[in-house]
């Protein structure tokens, strides 16, 4: 209270003196000539003579400057005075050397911008989808099931209503993927949304925009069928309008009345969610054998993962007495959240993109670290004049902050724009799962690479001050950097060129490996052929013969127009992420079949034509035939993999399986393929084998066909699917396009990746040239001297142009070294690479020699045509 | 010319606050009325006068205003301000504790 009744008088007077700062002196002058004439009065009264009395009086007061000085310090404004000619200075001085300014901040500003445009997106991507989900994250857990053997985190509705009953959640639920073919509203359509279980909304703070959340007895088999539709849906399929509550769509034939509209920022478990329906919470003789649901829990306050897991036991020994045959041995596993939604090869590429972004921030300080200190050794003979007239070190020192500070405002400026320019156009190219809406770039991370920089700046020009305060006042006029000052910029110039090198190689690697995922021959040809997923409108009423009917009926229909070279029924497609089929055990005849020992495979249906128009090559045997029917023996067809693991060293042809997955039934080998490449894998070749549409035929298949020209195809295709089912909605699309997007991450991965290397090469150019210059001004007499006793221009050239490529050399070896473990990492996201390989690392390395001998150039010319007269004069 | 005695640290401040506080007075008079009230005794240096004034107005304690003297020449008079008041309040009851507490120390008789 009282301070502030004191800033009633004394704030007056700080404005005051900062804003009439004249008047005050002049004030401060009147009051001091006032006393001395007093005391020069008194001093004469007391019998002096006046010269006396003057000379009395004026060392009593002891130098009216100094007396001044001191009342001016009492203002408790100086610091703004001396902080606005600190930045008059600073401004002054940067602009005797613009070019080191504008490549500072650049450098900086590139660097922050790059780290924080990394950053903000993975962690946007990576770690944060979940928009409801964020809060209190450790009471929030994911609940799954494991046997000693495996882990799983889809459950069955049986555990899920178990879990229901126990007091440690505050809140669980469930959710699982359906998809329906929508009818009722314009064209047929597939869509994809989820079944979920009470509470699904409430744990994840959805809001609606229409409407209501789902009952209770919505959930219940003798309730009403209701549906919430995503914001997204709602505005495409039903424009927006507000008088969709109380519609009816049929879903697979079903009605279903829409209760209400997501809000637009809900979205769960991922974008593609167009409605989210009530789950039935009601167990079926055989549901205990399905594990569908993903189960969410938050857990009560208080309660921690162990306590939760000792309630859990005696809920799963139940289970496992009620259903000996699935949950013997089965244990309630709790989760992270994101278990099991990242893979591994996921985090590879984090750890990457973290290790590649931080290093450019670090070659961006190096560099800027490297300029200022170079910079700091021209000023040197300044501040020793200053120290030497008596300058305090704390001055000095803020003198050199403040030059700090007009670099660092600008380049976090700069890196601000140019982080928000390239996150947006990152994300607007990078594939997810969910919305990534809102601002992206996230500012924590740009003030914290805004500390680091400001941080970097302000100990490298600290620096010289520092040197130079520590002279003492020797005024020192030797224009040299000290030698440990030399060494340390030596060795920001190793660090710049190891780590841009390192990224250079990473990046090649990178380019390289895109080029051989997308230049890769699969095994079969992909150009011109069309995939089509076909979805009888009725599927839910239809019976498995009936769909198979309707494929069937397809597959002749579109058989019999002449845009198409051949036809055939696959599932699944190679070209998909789940290209390689539903696992199972298999053995050959003369083995035991057992589910837990036989080797493992994965299988695929097709039909005859598949191979044709796949242009998958038989190597021995034959093709699947229309012969190939439910009456005739049952056949299949081996990859080359598996033909060698049943069967080493032995014709495959002839032999027969057996398959746990197709109720353990027999089928000869008559034909064997080649191994298919999967393009997004990393794993290699798995075993594989097809058997026919016609022997064990899947309700779900795809339909591929070799076309003549594109858009007459599908056309002819889309009228072949009217014929059979006019309500059937068709998603048709070519291979060589799926094959481009599934590719479209590791695409932008790799853009990412050379952007940066650009950025380095370019930082370790600038820093190389920085250096070099600088030796070159600084040895300017030692070079008059060597060209006035005989040497050569070009001999002094090489001499320069030696001294940069000596770091070049040093900073390579260790680069290859940074470059090799960087490349290590990515290769686990490319097939057919390694960083090991002459073909990375060499024009990597020369690039960067070719850079650094570059930024040597310009310093080596201007050595060479040194002036030996102008040297010699100028000491 | 003898040293005046050096002033204990600290009570240049409340010295000046308290001669100020009778009527304001400009720089050279509260040297001379320090100097006549204490009995020649008390006396600040011309040097340390100023900065102590100058702190005492930023702080709030004092205010300063230019008037004439009596001989017709413009000067600056510090007064006590409102705050300066209750400060030196504290203070005097401050300096009051502490000489007390300095006399009954020195009169201890040596037994």
């Amino acid at each position: 209270m009282l301070r502030l009744w004191r800033l009633l008088y004394s704030l007056p007077l700080r404005l005051r003196s900062l804003l009439h700062r004249d008047q005050v002196e002049q004030e401060l002058d009147e009051e001091l000539n006032f006393y001395l004439d007093e005391r020069i009065a008194h001093e004469i009264a007391q019998g002096r003579s006046p010269g006396e009395a003057r000379r009395i009086a004026h060392q009593a007061l002891g130098g009216i400057e100094q007396r001044k000085e001191e009342c001016r310090d009492q203002r408790g404004t100086q610091w703004i005075e001396n902080f606005t000619a600190d930045l008059r200075h600073g401004l002054r001085s940067w602009q005797k050397t613009p070019g080191i300014w504008a490549l500072a901040t650049l450098t900086l500003g590139l660097g922050i911008g790059a780290n924080a445009t990394v950053i903000s997106i993975v962690d946007k991507i990576y770690n944060r989808p979940f928009a409801g989900l964020n809060q209190e994250t450790d009471r929030v857990l994911r609940l799954g099931k494991a046997s000693s053997s495996d882990t799983r985190n889809t459950v069955t509705l049986d555990d899920y209503l178990a879990w229901r009953t126990a007091p440690i959640f505050d809140k669980i639920m469930g959710y699982k993927a359906v998809e329906y073919v929508m009818s009722g509203v314009g064209d047929p359509e597939r869509i994809v949304g989820q079944a979920v279980s009470p509470g699904f909304f409430s744990t994840l703070g959805a809001k609606l925009v229409l409407g209501r959340f789902p009952l209770d007895v919505e959930h219940q088999p003798e309730g009403a069928r209701v549906i919430i539709l995503s914001h997204d849906y709602w505005q495409n399929r039903f424009a927006g309008s507000p008088a969709v509550l109380g519609r009816t769509i049929r879903l697979d034939g079903i009605s279903f009345a829409i209760v209400g509209v997501a809000a637009k920022e809900f979205w769960f478990p991922s974008v593609q969610a167009r409605f989210w329906t009530p789950l039935l919470l009601a167990p079926t003789p055989t549901s205990h054998k399905d594990p569908v649901l993903q189960v969410i829990a938050r857990l009560k306050p208080g309660i921690g993962a162990s306590e939760a897991g000792s309630a859990l036991a005696p809920i799963s020994l139940d289970l496992e007495r009620r259903f000996p045959d699935t949950h013997t041995g089965m244990r309630t596993q709790i989760l992270q959240l994101f278990d099991g939604f990242y893979s591994q090869d996921d985090r590879k590429v984090i750890v990457l993109l973290y290790l590649i972004s931080g290093g450019i921030l670090l070659i961006a300080c190096a560099n800027v670290a490297n300029l200022l200190m170079v910079r700091g050794l021209a000023r040197q003979r300044e501040m020793s004049i200053r120290i030497a007239l008596g300058a305090a070190r704390s001055r000095i020192l803020a003198q050199s902050l403040t030059e700090g500070l007009l670099l660092a405002l600008p380049a976090l400026g700069f890196s601000t724009l140019a982080a928000h320019l390239s996150s947006s156009l990152l994300l607007s190219q990078v594939r997810v799962p969910f919305p990534v809406d809102g601002p992206v770039l996230d500012p924590h991370y740009l003030l914290l690479n805004g500390l680091i920089a400001l941080g970097s700046i302000f100990l490298f020009s600290l620096y010289p001050a520092w040197a130079a305060t520590a002279i003492q006042g020797d005024a020192s006029n030797r224009n040299t950097l000290g030698r440990g000052t030399q060494r340390a910029t030596s060795s920001l110039v190793v660090v710049q060129v190891a780590l841009g090198l390192a990224l250079v190689m990473t990046a090649i690697l990178g380019v390289r490996g895109v080029e051989v995922l997308l230049n890769l021959d699969p095994g079969y040809d992909r150009s011109r052929v069309l995939q089509a997923e076909f979805y009888p409108s009725r599927r839910s009423e239809a019976s498995d013969t009936a769909m198979h009917q309707m494929h069937q009926r397809l597959l002749d229909r579109s058989a019999a127009s002449s845009e198409f070279q051949s036809v055939g029924l696959i599932s699944p497609v190679p070209v998909t992420s789940a290209g390689d089929g539903i696992p199972t055990r298999i053995s050959s005849l003369n083995q035991q079949l057992s589910v837990k020992d036989s080797p493992q495979a994965h299988y695929g249906v097709m039909s005859a034509g598949a191979l044709e128009t796949l242009r998958i090559p038989l190597l021995r045997g034959r093709a699947f035939t229309t012969a190939d029917t439910a009456t005739t023996r049952p056949v299949a067809i081996v990859n080359q993999k598996l033909g060698e693991q049943l069967f080493p060293g032995e014709d495959p042809i002839g032999k027969s399986i057996r398959v746990a997955a197709l109720g353990g039934g027999t089928f000869e080998i008559v034909g064997l393929y080649p191994n298919l490449d999967r393009e997004n894998t990393i794993r290699g070749p798995v075993s594989q084998f097809f058997v026919p549409f016609g022997q064990a035929p899947r309700r779900s298949m795809q339909w591929v066909g070799r076309f003549r020209t594109e858009t007459a195809g599908i056309e002819a295709l889309r009228a072949a699917a009217r014929d059979v089912d006019p309500e059937a909605p068709l998603e048709v699309d070519s291979l060589t396009h799926r094959h481009f997007e599934e590719l479209q991450n590791s695409r932008v991965l790799i853009y990412l990746i050379s952007a940066f290397a650009v950025l380095a090469l370019f930082f370790g150019g600038c820093g190389i040239f920085a250096v070099v210059s600088q030796t070159v001004s600084q040895r300017l007499p030692e070079i008059g001297l060597r060209m006035a006793l005989g040497a050569s221009g070009g001999r002094i050239g090489k001499w320069v142009v030696g001294s940069g490529f000596r770091l070049l050399a040093f900073g390579s070896l260790i680069g290859v070294g940074a470059g090799l473990l960087l490349g290590s990492l990515l290769a686990t996201q490319l097939v057919k690479v390694t960083p090991y390989d002459w073909q990375v690392i060499l024009p990597s390395a020369l690039s960067f020699v070719a850079v650094g001998l570059l930024a040597c150039l310009a310093p080596a010319l201007r050595a060479s045509r040194t002036d030996i007269t102008r040297v010699i004069r100028q000491d | 010319m003898s040293k005046p005695t050096d002033l204990v640290q600290g009570t240049l401040d409340l010295l000046l606050l308290k001669i100020v506080a009778l009527d304001p007075l400009h720089a050279w008079a509260i040297a001379q009325r320090l100097k006549q009230v204490s009995g020649d005794v008390l006396q600040v240096s011309d040097g340390s006068l100023y900065p102590a004034l100058h702190k005492l107005e930023q702080a709030g304690w004092i205010s300063a205003e230019w008037k004439q003297t009596e001989s017709g020449r413009r000067a600056k008079y510090y007064a006590l301000t409102a705050p300066g008041r209750l400060e030196l309040d504290r203070e005097t009851l401050k300096w009051d504790r502490l000489s007390e507490a300095i006399t009954k120390v020195m009169r201890i008789e040596e037994a």
